[in-house]
Formats: structure tokens, C-alpha cells, sequence
């Protein structure tokens, strides 16, 4: 490769690492707000219902995850692994909300590595309780469960479900968050062997 | 002048007196500033310190948390209280023990909430209000449908009477439990009423306005929080007191209502009613409901005060104290949780 070449591509990897830093500094910023609206949400819960009443005492003794991920088992340097979300569906008012006679296969949620040069936060979407809800039963005939906020009453403050709302939409930052993270470091490595690269074919001129 | 005020010093006169010097001690607006222009808890800790809650932290070790903020707080509410309900003869002992109902009813489902997620008896006892103790509380957990907890737990309670409308509950779920909660409250803060109306002239009077107001707020909240819900709108409709203004036609129809636009409708009929709804939004600078709710009972509580010679100062008293605590909590949060746009949303008792 001749060091133009590699100039040129290091340039691009430079550009490419700032754009993954923005896009990073933009996500933590989304998930810090986001989780903290989630906190604030719950201390107004706390302020109408009672201190009691929205605390760790109400927590099942058995919590299932609403949300798992899952990461594809790529162990290329040539690529980031990809992380996608599984929801579970959840019941409310006693039957399984995600049921849909007319679909049995699977919606998963995907967040891939596949990211361009430029990322823009649109790319993130807003989720709303109603999407979370699910669209069909996982392959393997999990049992819905219980919407966590059941835990706190059933006559509840319009605070908690918005809690619920906040902290769902930091799950999924948390997501791009840990995908832009190894992007940043794939790009950080490819930097490094390229620098490599140049410094080898600078050595034979000294 | 009836009689009644003639003799009423002579059993109720010291605990008067103290109670409305205790009242001067309330937070004013100065104070409260003060408090909302701290940087951290131990700023917060610093200021109270200059109020009547003195040195109550003191032996709390830096960071504190707001709950051990908020224990504190209620743990001089009771020792004011104790001394009251101690010092204190028939009619007023039962009026105070009355007042304590509610926190016992909070406890209840605290505790088979608790059982239900399977805590140990032990941890959940810490959490509940110690107004609301009673002997048999520990054994809630052996109870697993309604009627075991009313035989084995709440005959021998002050709250048998009130419990007879939920025994028809089959066991013990989510929406059962809220059932119970609110068919309880209903009973107690009906039978409350009656009391107050049985001493009569400015207890009467005060207590009428003060529980009416009460039973009002829970039929709207009620029915506000119930939408979108497994609740059906009759079984919401059992769930509202009869004591207040609404009964019967404005609980009849808001038993009807499917969304907060047909809530406020029904409000609008009722004047004092239409004024809380028309100030009350979810959007920035707005208050909520609930926000708007809080401040008219710190008003009516603090009415409570303009007439001498009756019990209502005390609910009052207690109410006022809730709301002030629910105030430095809430600012609490605010500091500690860095979110200091809504700090002021706090409710000013002076």
C-alpha cells in the first residue's frame, strides 16, 4: 500500500472516530436525561402516593427482565458485534398484551453495528409504552409477565407510568451506547495498525 | 356562646395552647427560600437546624439520604402527637384515635403487599407509620384471602367495622388489594364524618368541611387514576365517599366519566371544584391536579385555626405537618437529584 493511500485512509478513520465521539457524547447526554427524568418522575410519584408506597418494598421477590440483549458472537476484527433487544411481553389487564393471532414470528428490536460515516441522534427512535408492548410471543413460548408497574397499585399517578417510559427509553441508549462505544474502539485499533503500516514503509527511507 | 365552649379548656385547654404554639413553628416563606437556595442535603441539614426541627440530623452520618430525611421527619410528627393523644380525655382521645385510622389502613396494605412479595415481616414492621400501630400488625402475613384477614387479624382492631364491605373479595391481587384500600378508607372516613358530626357545633363545622373536601378529592382522583385500568366504573362507583359535596349526583356521574375531559365537566357543576381544575396541567409553569388539590386543603386546614374551642386544629395540625414534610422531602430530591427546575414546586403553609 503506497503512503498516500494510507494517509488518505488514516484521515478517514480520523473523521470517522470524531463522528463516533459525537455520536457517543450525544448518546450519553440522551441517557443521563433520560434516566434522570425517570428518578424525577418517581420522586413526584413518591410526593403524591407516599414515601412508602414507591419504594423497594414493592419490588417482586422474582423480577423478570422486560429486556434482554442479545449479542451476535462476531469475532472478526474486521467488524463490531451486534446487540439487539428482546422484549418480553408483557400481561396487562389479565391477558397477554404482545398477542397477535396472525403473527408467530418473532420482533426483535435490532441495533446493528452497521453505522455510516455520519450518525445522527434521529437514528435513535422514540419509544412509547404502546410500542413496548410487543407485537408476538417469542419462539420459545416465554410466559408474558406482569407489567412491572402493577408492583405500586393499580390506581397510580400518571408520574409512574411516565417513569416506566423514561427508563425504557434509556434501556435502548444504553444499547447504542455500549454499540457506538465499539465502534469508537474498532476504529481506535484501526488507527493504530494503520499508523503501523506508515511508520513500516517510513522506515526503509531513514 | 354555647356551653360547650365554657368547659372546653378545662379538658382540652393545655393541649390547645401547645398545639398552636407548635403551629407557629411551621416553615414560613422565608424559610422555605432558604431552603430551595441550598447547593447539597448537608446545606439542607445546615438550615433546618435554624428551624423548630433544631438538630433532629445530628446523628445522621454525611451523605444523608431523603428517606432517612423523611423518617426524621415523621418521627417528630409522633412524638408530638404521642404527647397529645396521651394527655388527652374522651372526646378528643377518640378523635385523636381516629385520626391515626388512616395510617393504620396504610400499613395494612403495606404489610400484605409486602407478604405478597414475600419480605420478611421484620423489614416491612421498619417501614410502616408508627401513628398507624397496632398489636395484631405482625400477623398479616399469615393471612392469604380477605376473610382470613379479617378473622385471624382485624376483628379484635378498631377496623372490623370498616372491613365488613371487602370480606367479599375472593383472594388477595393487585386490583382486590387497591378494592380494599379504598373500600377501607371510604368506611373510616365516612364513619369519621359521622363522628364529627355527632360532637357537634365547631368541630362539627370544621371537620365537615375538612372531610367533605377529603372525600371529594378521592372520588376525583380515584376516578382520574382508574382510567386505562382493570377497574371497572362499577366497582370505582363503590369506591367514592358519600360524605362530601359530590354525593350523590356528581359521584353518579363521574361513575360515568371515561376521561379527564368529562371529569373536568362534572367539576365545573361545583364551584369550589371548577376553580382547582381550571388552574391544573401537565404543562411547564402549570401545577398538577394533585398540586392543586394539596393547596386547597393547606388552605381549608388553615381556616381550621380561625375558631377556638374545637378538635379540628388537630387533624389540621397533622395535615399541615404532612404537607410541610411532603415540602422538605420534595426539595430534598430536588437538590440531591440535581433537577432544580421544578424545586419550587413546593406548597407554602405561611
Amino acid at each position: 500500500m503506497s503512503q498516500t493511500t494510507i494517509c488518505v485512509q488514516l484521515d478517514e478513520v480520523v473523521v470517522e472516530i470524531m463522528c463516533s465521539m459525537k455520536r457517543l457524547e450525544q448518546l450519553r447526554e440522551k441517557y443521563a436525561t433520560a434516566v434522570g427524568e425517570g428518578y424525577f418522575n418517581m420522586a413526584k410519584a413518591r410526593y403524591s402516593m407516599g414515601g412508602t408506597s414507591v419504594s423497594q418494598l414493592q419490588y417482586d421477590c422474582v423480577m423478570t427482565p422486560l429486556v434482554r440483549v442479545a449479542m451476535d458472537p462476531n469475532e472478526s476484527d474486521q467488524s463490531e458485534p451486534s446487540l439487539t433487544l428482546l422484549r418480553t411481553p408483557i400481561v396487562r389487564g389479565g391477558r397477554k398484551v404482545s398477542e397477535a393471532p396472525a403473527k408467530e414470528t418473532q420482533q426483535l428490536r435490532k441495533r446493528t453495528g452497521k453505522g455510516t460515516s455520519t450518525l445522527g441522534v434521529e437514528d435513535v427512535p422514540n419509544i412509547t409504552a404502546e410500542e413496548w408492548e410487543g407485537e408476538g410471543t417469542t419462539e420459545d413460548g416465554e410466559e408474558a409477565v406482569k407489567d412491572p408497574l402493577k408492583w405500586f397499585g393499580v390506581l397510580l399517578p400518571k408520574c409512574l407510568p411516565q417513569a416506566q417510559q423514561n427508563f425504557m427509553e434509556a434501556i435502548t441508549y444504553v444499547v447504542d451506547l455500549a454499540q457506538a462505544q465499539e465502534r469508537l474502539e474498532f476504529l481506535r485499533k484501526k488507527y493504530c495498525t494503520l499508523l503501523k503500516e506508515k511508520e513500516q514503509l517510513h522506515r526503509p527511507e531513514l | 356562646m354555647s356551653l360547650a365552649e365554657y368547659g372546653f379548656n378545662v379538658d382540652n385547654g393545655y393541649l390547645e395552647g401547645l398545639l398552636r404554639g407548635f403551629r407557629s413553628g411551621i416553615l414560613n416563606k422565608t424559610e422555605y427560600l432558604n431552603l430551595v437556595q441550598c447547593e447539597t442535603i448537608d446545606d439542607l441539614k445546615l438550615q433546618l437546624q435554624a428551624t423548630d426541627y433544631g438538630n433532629f440530623l445530628q446523628n445522621e452520618p454525611s451523605p444523608i439520604a431523603v428517606s432517612v430525611i423523611d423518617e426524621k421527619l415523621r418521627s417528630r410528627l409522633v412524638v408530638e402527637f404521642r404527647h397529645f393523644r396521651n394527655h388527652a380525655v374522651e372526646p378528643l382521645s377518640t378523635f385523636l384515635d381516629y385520626i391515626t385510622y388512616s395510617y393504620m389502613i396504610d400499613n395494612i396494605i403495606l404489610l400484605i403487599t409486602g407478604t405478597l412479595r414475600q419480605r420478611q415481616i421484620a423489614e416491612l414492621r421498619n417501614k410502616c407509620h408508627p401513628l398507624g400501630s397496632f398489636a395484631e400488625m405482625e400477623s398479616v402475613n399469615i393471612a392469604s384471602t380477605p376473610a382470613d384477614l379479617y378473622n385471624a387479624v382485624l376483628v379484635d382492631t378498631p377496623l372490623a367495622n370498616y372491613f365488613k364491605s371487602c370480606i367479599t373479595q375472593t383472594d388477595l391481587d393487585e386490583v382486590n388489594i387497591e378494592i380494599i384500600r379504598n373500600s377501607l378508607y371510604k368506611a373510616y372516613i365516612e364513619d369519621f364524618y359521622q363522628f364529627c358530626q355527632n360532637i357537634g357545633g365547631a368541630t362539627a363545622d370544621v371537620m365537615g368541611t375538612i372531610l367533605a373536601f377529603e372525600a371529594d378529592r378521592r372520588a376525583f382522583i380515584i376516578t382520574i387514576n382508574s382510567f386505562g385500568t382493570e377497574l371497572t366504573a362499577d366497582d370505582r362507583e363503590k369506591l367514592y365517599p358519600s360524605c362530601g359535596k359530590l354525593y350523590p349526583y356528581g359521584l353518579h356521574q363521574l361513575a360515568k366519566c371515561e376521561d379527564y375531559e368529562q371529569v373536568r365537566q362534572v367539576a365545573e357543576t361545583y364551584p369550589e371544584y371548577a376553580s382547582i381544575f381550571a388552574g391544573a396541567g401537565n404543562n411547564p409553569g402549570e401545577k398538577t391536579l394533585e398540586d392543586r388539590f394539596f393547596e386547597r386543603e393547606v388552605q381549608i386546614n388553615m381556616l381550621s385555626f380561625m375558631q377556638q374551642f374545637h378538635f379540628g386544629i388537630f387533624y389540621s395540625y397533622i395535615r399541615l405537618k404532612e404537607q410541610e414534610s411532603r415540602n422538605i422531602v420534595w426539595i430534598a430530591e430536588c437538590i440531591a437529584q440535581r433537577h432544580r427546575t421544578k424545586i419550587d414546586n413546593y406548597i407554602p403553609i405561611f
